[in-house]
Order: C-alpha cells, then structure tokens, then sequence
C-alpha cells in the first residue's frame, strides 16, 4: 500500500509529523499534513505505529518501485526472492550450521541509510562497483545483490537509481588477505555518496577467544566497537568445517 | 539482518544492555523447529526480559501483543529476542539453552569481553562474530553523538524516529509524559522486541537533563 494523507480528513493536528524516521512528512500552506512520496521509504510507522487520531492515513496501491521499498523497510515481509523476512540474509546467526564465514575469510555487511537516514540506490551502485572491482563475492541469496550485476556492480534496472530505500544491506565476503584491500576501496567509494553506511565485519573466532581480523584492523588504524554480534556455535548440524575441527 | 549490531553508547550503558536471539537455520534444521523454538521462547521469558519478541510477529510492547500472543504465533522460521540487562542475566538464560540442548542458533549481542568470559564459564565457545566498524561516509547527516543516536541505534530496521526522541523528550521534560511512557511509546516502533526500553528511559533522562 501507498500512504497518502487525505486533505479532507487531516484536521492538520501535526501530531504525525515526528513519527516518520526520515522526515517525509510536513505540513501544506493550508495546514494539513503531506507525504513527501521522494523522501517515504513505506516503513509504515505513520499508518501502523501512529495511527492517525481522525484515520486520515489512506492505503493506495503499491506499484513498482514503492513495493520494493515496502520489502526493505518492513522487517516482517517475506521476499518473494528469497522466502526470507528482513533485509539480508540469516549471515553470521547461523554460521556454525552454515558455514557462511569460514576460517580465513571475512564477511562483510553495508547497512545503507543506517541509522535512520535512507539512501539512494545511486549511491548503493557507487559502493557496490568499487566493491565488484576488487573481487568480492556478493551472498547470492541477499534481495539487494540480486538487483545488481555482480561483476560490473552496476544496477540491473537503472530505474532504481532514484528510488529511495530505508536501510538496504549490501552482502558479501572476501578472504583476509584482502582485507585491506576492500576497506580501503570501501573508504574511496563512500566519500562519493550521499548518505550514511554502517559497516560490519565478520569472523570465525580462534578456540582462545581471539579474533584474526581485528589484528588487521588494529594494523591499518581501523576502530571496532566493543559491543559485537556473538554466534554461540550451539546450532546443529554443525557445518562440516567445524565437525573437522571438533576432530582435530 | 544485522539489526543488533551498531548500537551507540558508552562503556557503562552498553553494560546493561544484551540481546539474545534464537533462530533456525533455513533449508538445514527449520523443518520442525517450532516445539524447538518455543521452548526457547519459555526460556528467555523466564529470565526477566526487558524487552522480547518474534522478527516475524511482533514485540511484547507493540500494540495488542503479549507473550502468549508471541508464542502462538511461532513458526518454524521464527527469530526470538529476549533483552537483557546485565551478563549475568545472559549467562543464566545461555547457560539454559545450552542444557536445553535444542540445536537452534543463539547469538548475543553484546559487550564481546564480557560474553566471552561468560561464556568460557559455562563451557561455551563463540564461534563467529559480527563486529561494527562504525558509520562511513557523510556522517553530518547523522545526530550527534550521545542520547538521540543512543536510543535510534536499538531498533536496527530504522523505525524509532530521531524526531520522536526529540519530542518526547520534550514532553518528559514538560512533564506531559513521564520517561517511562516516552520509552514505551518508542519501543512500539521497534517490530522484533530488540529495543531496551530501560536503557532508553535512563537515556531520555540524561537528555531531558541537558535540554
């Protein structure tokens, strides 16, 4: 569904207005509220978590684009692509069952727009050629790589340039020696965007505790925060990566 | 779905706050998960849980929602989230699932020293983690640090609105809510029960503090 506020109903209470994360929604000259269709990335939190006191939020049809962006910004719908909720993949969650992250290599996640701003597929295509350029392996099943031609990095559908998503997440992984390689790409490329990205790394975890890739990051400068996403390993079956190492 | 990650915050608030997520593993071990996956839900509920709820449903604080609500609608494919204060707290619940021995996939979000040495504790090794770099690219788009960046980074899908903290802010500090109602209201926007609503009290708190 598209939002639209109906002129008739809005009694111009402006109580709507600082619900929208990205700021879409503004008052006319004739004091009743407007969405900015350009900047609604269709997250729904006006219409589902507001609610509108006198219901002058009024659903229209979702068509291309507005649908696509209806599935990134709403963490419980399916994706046709995949059958999965959300924006990305289950990644490092279930690692020990997939093996997704194996020893000596590195995922990495681009959450763009993140936090709270949204961004341009344009901007997603800059970061995704320079990634494409230094041979990163894109996650097959993640919805946003699939719009992208993994080897140019370019959009599939140049349409989508324009359009506007909330929180899209580009997937990928690489092994470590590239590393520095892909950040520093990484740090070229973002200078060029309009937005914001919030990069997450990826690694398996020695038997000691310790983490291959922060020694890395602590050679090139790079700060890791200190709250992380921890797999616990207790999934079953283990990938067979791990069985062998249970063994050895 | 890297939702719990980059969370802002300093040392000491990031101490109280740990999310724990339980999950199948699609095309491995979700077929028949969902006996599986409520236990787990039993589980995190026993523990206090500031906050807990399914990605696919919905939140203890969402509008109509509550625990047995949550549970009904468990299917195989769900992703529990229980939201903790303290590691101790964490160590308990893990410590649980552990014996539970229900082969699902558990991740903590967290404070990685501290899960670390709990988990060492209990006979439990971290095998993958998911580590934050930071925001990149044109960061003055972004609030400034502190609170409002605080609070917006525990909903990882981007649904609590920096302008909502600011207004409810506002009306704490005017006295036409209390923090604790500005806390709950911004936890209904966060769909999957990841949002620490004490934290974000203690947070609103702060800012009312210095507006």
């Amino acid at each position: 569904m598209l939002l639209e506020i109906s002129k008739s109903i809005c009694v111009g209470c402006t109580q709507c207005i600082p619900w929208c994360p990205v700021a879409a929604i503004s008052m006319t000259k004739e004091k009743k509220a407007i969405i900015d269709q350009g900047k609604c990335v269709e997250c729904w939190v006006c219409y589902k978590i507001f609610q509108c006191p006198v219901n002058a939020m009024q659903p229209a049809e979702l068509v291309f684009p507005k649908d696509l962006m209806w599935n990134f910004a709403v963490p419980t719908k399916d994706w046709v692509t995949t059958r999965m909720a959300g924006r990305g993949t289950e990644e490092v969650k279930t690692n020990e069952v997939t093996g997704r992250v194996r020893w000596g290599e590195v995922g990495l996640a681009l959450d763009f727009g993140r936090p709270g701003i949204s961004t341009l597929f344009e901007d997603i295509e800059k970061v995704f050629m320079a990634l494409a350029a230094v041979g990163v392996h894109f996650e097959k099943e993640n919805p946003l790589n699939a719009l992208f031609d993994e080897n140019k990095g370019t959009l599939k559908d140049g349409r989508l340039r324009t359009v506007r998503a909330l929180q899209p997440i580009i997937e990928c992984k690489f092994n470590i020696d590239q590393l520095e390689i892909v950040l520093r790409a990484l740090q070229d490329a973002t200078k060029k965007i309009n937005t914001v990205v919030s990069v997450g790394l990826a690694s398996r975890v020695r038997v000691d505790g310790t983490i291959p890739l922060f020694e890395t990051l602590d050679r090139m400068g790079i700060q890791y925060k200190p709250n992380m996403k921890i797999n616990l390993g207790l999934g079953r079956p283990l990938s067979p990566e791990r069985v062998h190492e249970k063994v050895d | 779905m890297t939702h719990t990650l980059h969370r802002t915050g300093d040392l000491s608030s990031l101490q109280k706050d740990y999310v724990v997520l339980v999950m199948s593993c699609r095309g491995f071990n979700d077929a028949g998960a969902t006996p599986k996956l409520v236990e787990a839900l039993q589980i995190l509920a026993k523990f206090d849980p500031i906050n807990l709820g399914d990605m696919k449903t919905g939140s203890i604080w969402a509008r109509d929602y509550n625990f047995k609500r949550i549970m009904e609608s468990a299917t195989d494919t769900s992703v529990f989230h229980g939201v903790y204060r303290d590691v101790g707290t964490v160590k308990k619940v893990v410590k649980a699932l552990k014996e539970a021995d229900l082969g699902m996939s558990v991740v903590v979000s967290g404070l990685y020293d501290e899960v670390s040495a709990m988990s060492r504790e209990i006979g439990v090794k971290p095998h993958t983690v998911f580590a934050s770099i930071g925001v990149w690219g044109k960061t003055k788009l972004l609030p400034e640090r502190g609170e409002v960046l605080d609070i917006i980074t525990m909903c990882g899908h981007g649904m609590v609105s920096r302008y909502l903290v600011t207004k409810l802010a506002k009306d704490v500090q005017t006295r036409k809510i209390s923090s604790d109602e500005a806390a709950r209201t911004m936890a209904k926007c966060c769909t999957c029960g990841i949002f620490n609503v004490e934290r974000c009290k203690e947070l609103i708190e702060s800012l009312t503090r210095k507006q």
